[in-house]
């Protein structure tokens, strides 16, 4: 009995700790792997032109983004033949989606396109380099603004470079105002008489086909109301918190039902179903505020609107609020085995002309003047490039600077606007809604 | 030991009188199990055990991928209570589930019904009608099924000319759910196979019976179909319910990722993935699918303690 029973023990014994061996294992593993993943070499800033190298870069955007992408990088392995550049690209939403994984693992690409919705989270938790080693040697930013370059900053450190900025600006179809008997306003004009020209026009479109709408509701877009936010003497974070109350929000929202009861904007249950095309694109509407370098965008649209770029309302006495918008911008993964070679691709696609050059306008207006000079504008860049010379001298607002939740409040802002669009709530509830979300994604 | 000799069945009397090679090739057997179940096991334990545990503990701590979790306890579930988007989320959800999951089962049994009366062509039928259900969870499906609901879409003509009011459903918030209860009603192939098994199962002479006593063709389905089908329905509605819960691709689709219009589609797993892979909110997404789970083992539980009552399991006597 009892040695059979000792016979029945022995290779179960055996048995658990060989499962739970395999287990030791696996951890061990996993646990090294990680510590390869995690260990991190002193930054360097000098490159062996020996060495071969491979750079992973990834970004965000379009098949046309894509291309250009792809020649300015055969420039650079032509210029670098010690360096490979593996790309990869996909859409914004799944771009951060995989980004965030990465970082989680500590897998981030060498180079990465950033955006400064996400730039306090990847530079506050140390996921992206420091660039300071590098900004003057490997990368040069005396050609860029001042403002873009402390854009890339956070707590204090430059964890991304600015590439390209952008500004807002109003979109007018002319052409389409004239067939509509509508009076084509004027640069100076205030929010009220705004309003009040988006309702002429959407009441002169009524009955065309398709029809024609004055704009669309301007009160969803977020860096718009920053800007007003600017223009009531009113900072959008200050010291690390919001710099204004829910009433100031309520009272920007609170111009969305009357627009939304007139023909002034397009109704949001047409907007909801616009996929892969702008409401300006397709002449639905006659006006739109928007970011000046997206004109190419909508002037490119199906209907080929001819449009032309005014200052955004301000009422009078006040600032214009206005400020460049830093663009694209690019960080280099904390994980990255080549740094220095990865700053120089970072200069390379800052500074180099000729990158400036197959990108032209579609990044935005190039933030290094020396890339600039390599622009061969087109009638629409001409229209961008003289809009930004034209209001070169009103930058009188200050853009946002990179706080965590920034996405997330940007996000947030445009779902509650729209459920204000189907007055699906209040100006003062919404505002009150985005308030709790955004101090919450504040953190 | 004798005692115990005597209680060994006779088949395996030989067995025990040459225990070496018997207990090896059971060992054996043991470890070619576990060979075999390895593939299985470590990804049950790398990718659905050790993840679950992982997400109990989240549940308890705020998470931002970034940085290491903190525990904060009960705090992700106290703010769930306040949070006016959960609160629509569980709406859309409940709707979703009540009423989409009937209609798709009733929807099933009448082509069932149907496909079990009909004798030429039943085979191309079936797998005609079960079509949908293949491809109806890809994407692709979804995005036609947005298309055929747009402004002068094929839906929105077909208004126009019965004189209702014009407009597509995909930016109507009061539309846009049944777009979303007709896409799942439109996959009815899966329920369907099962419900057209059980109906085969059903015993002629029980039909045959009912007709000499005068029974017409309601009461036959009333008083033989459906009690003699209730265990395929509890199936069906156990498995399609569960299913409703956790719809995400196509309202993904349909609303482009945001829950809308106006949050009209603002489904359960849809706001938890906005919550944990938009905004950062790990701990409380996890704490979100924690209550999901938990609701989702409820209704199980309830569906089965009340199967009892309803469900009619033929076994030998209904023979």
């Amino acid at each position: 009995m009892t040695s059979r029973a000792r016979r029945g023990a022995g290779p179960r014994r055996h048995r658990v700790g060989r499962i739970a061996g395999s287990f030791v294992a696996i951890g061990a593993l996993l646990a090294a792997s990680a510590c390869t993943a995690g260990g991190s070499s002193a930054p360097s800033t000098t490159i062996d032109p020996q060495e071969k190298v491979t750079l992973n870069f990834t970004w965000w955007g379009d098949a046309s983004r894509a291309e250009r992408y792809e020649k300015a990088i055969d420039l650079f392995e032509a210029a670098n033949p010690n360096v490979t550049v593996k790309t990869s690209f996909s859409a914004f939403a799944d771009y951060w989606t995989a980004r965030n994984t990465e970082a989680a693992s500590r897998t981030l690409p060498d180079v990465f396109q950033m955006d400064l919705a996400y730039l306090a989270e990847y530079g506050g938790f140390g996921h992206v380099a420091p660039l300071e080693d590098y900004l003057g040697g490997l990368i040069d930013v005396d050609a860029v603004d001042p403002a873009l370059v402390e854009a890339g900053k956070v707590e204090g450190k430059t964890v991304a470079v600015t590439t390209s900025s952008s500004t807002m600006a109003v979109m007018l179809n002319e052409p389409l105002l004239k067939t509509l008997g509508v009076e084509v306003p004027d640069a100076d004009m205030t929010w009220d008489e705004w309003d009040a020209f988006l309702a002429r026009a959407g009441a002169a479109g009524a009955g065309s086909d398709p029809e024609v709408y004055g704009g669309v509701d301007y009160t969803a877009y977020f860096w718009l109301f920053q800007i007003w936010l600017g223009q009531q003497g009113l900072a959008f974070v200050e010291d690390g918190r919001l710099g204004f109350e829910p009433a100031d929000l309520a009272r920007w929202f609170s111009r969305s039902p009357a627009l939304n009861d007139s023909r002034a904007v397009m109704p949001p249950e047409r907007k909801a179903q616009l996929d892969g095309v702008d409401a300006l694109g397709i002449a639905e509407v006659s006006a739109d505020i928007n970011w000046a370098n997206f004109l190419p965008r909508f002037a490119e649209g199906p209907a080929s609107p001819e449009l032309s770029l005014l200052l955004p309302p301000h009422d009078e006495g006040q600032d214009t609020g206005l400020f460049l918008k830093p663009g694209l911008m690019l960080s280099i993964g904390a994980n990255s085995d080549h740094p220095a070679n990865a700053a120089q691709l970072v200069d390379f696609l800052l500074n180099d002309p000729e990158v400036a050059g197959i990108f032209g306008m579609s990044r935005g207006a190039p933030a290094s003047k020396t890339a600039t000079e390599g622009i061969e504008a087109n009638s629409l860049d001409e229209k961008i490039l003289d809009y930004q010379d034209q209001i070169a001298g009103s930058l009188d607002g200050t853009a946002p600077p990179a706080v965590k939740g920034l996405g997330t409040m940007e996000q947030t802002f445009v779902t509650v606007a729209d459920e204000l669009a189907y007055g699906r709530t209040s100006p003062q509830e919404a505002a009150d809604r985005w308030f709790a979300e955004a101090e919450i994604a504040l953190g | 030991m004798t005692l115990e000799l005597t209680q060994v069945p006779a088949g395996e009397r030989r067995s025990h009188l040459h225990p070496r090679p018997r207990n090896r090739r059971r060992t054996e057997n043991v470890r070619a199990a576990y060979v075999f179940l390895g593939p299985w096991l470590i990804g049950f334990l790398l990718l659905t055990a050790g993840p679950m545990v992982a997400s109990l503990y989240l549940a308890f701590t705020d998470y931002n991928l970034f940085t290491a979790p903190q525990w904060v306890g009960l705090d992700n579930f106290t703010r769930l209570l306040d949070d006016p988007n959960y609160l629509q989320a569980w709406k859309v959800t409940g709707v979703y589930v009540l009423v989409g999951t009937p209609l798709k089962l009733a929807a099933a049994l009448a082509v069932a019904l149907l496909l079990n009366a009909t004798v030429r062509g039943a085979g191309f039928y079936r797998s005609a009608f079960y079509l949908p259900s293949l491809v109806g969870a890809s994407v692709s499906i979804a995005i036609v099924w947005k298309a055929l609901f747009m402004d002068e879409g094929p839906v929105d003509v077909l208004q126009q000319f019965l004189g209702r009011p014009a407009g597509g459903w995909v930016g109507d918030p009061d539309m846009s759910m049944r777009m979303l209860i007709l896409l799942t009603m439109w996959q009815f192939g899966g329920p369907m196979v099962i419900f057209l098994a059980g109906l085969k199962q059903v015993p002629k002479e029980l039909y045959e019976a009912a007709a000499v006593d005068g029974a017409g063709p309601v009461r036959k389905f009333l008083a033989i179909t459906v009690p003699m089908l209730s265990p395929v329905i509890f199936f069906n509605l156990l498995l399609e319910t569960i299913n409703a819960f956790q719809i995400f691709a196509s309202a993904f689709i349909i609303s482009g990722g945001t829950g809308g219009p106006a949050g009209s589609t603002l489904f359960y797993t849809l706001y938890l993935y906005l919550r944990g892979f938009r905004d950062f909110q790990m701990g409380y997404a996890a704490a979100m699918a924690w209550i999901l789970t938990l609701v989702i083992a409820l209704i199980t539980v309830l569906f089965f303690r009340t199967s009892r009552f309803w469900v009619h399991y033929a076994g030998d006597e209904g023979r």
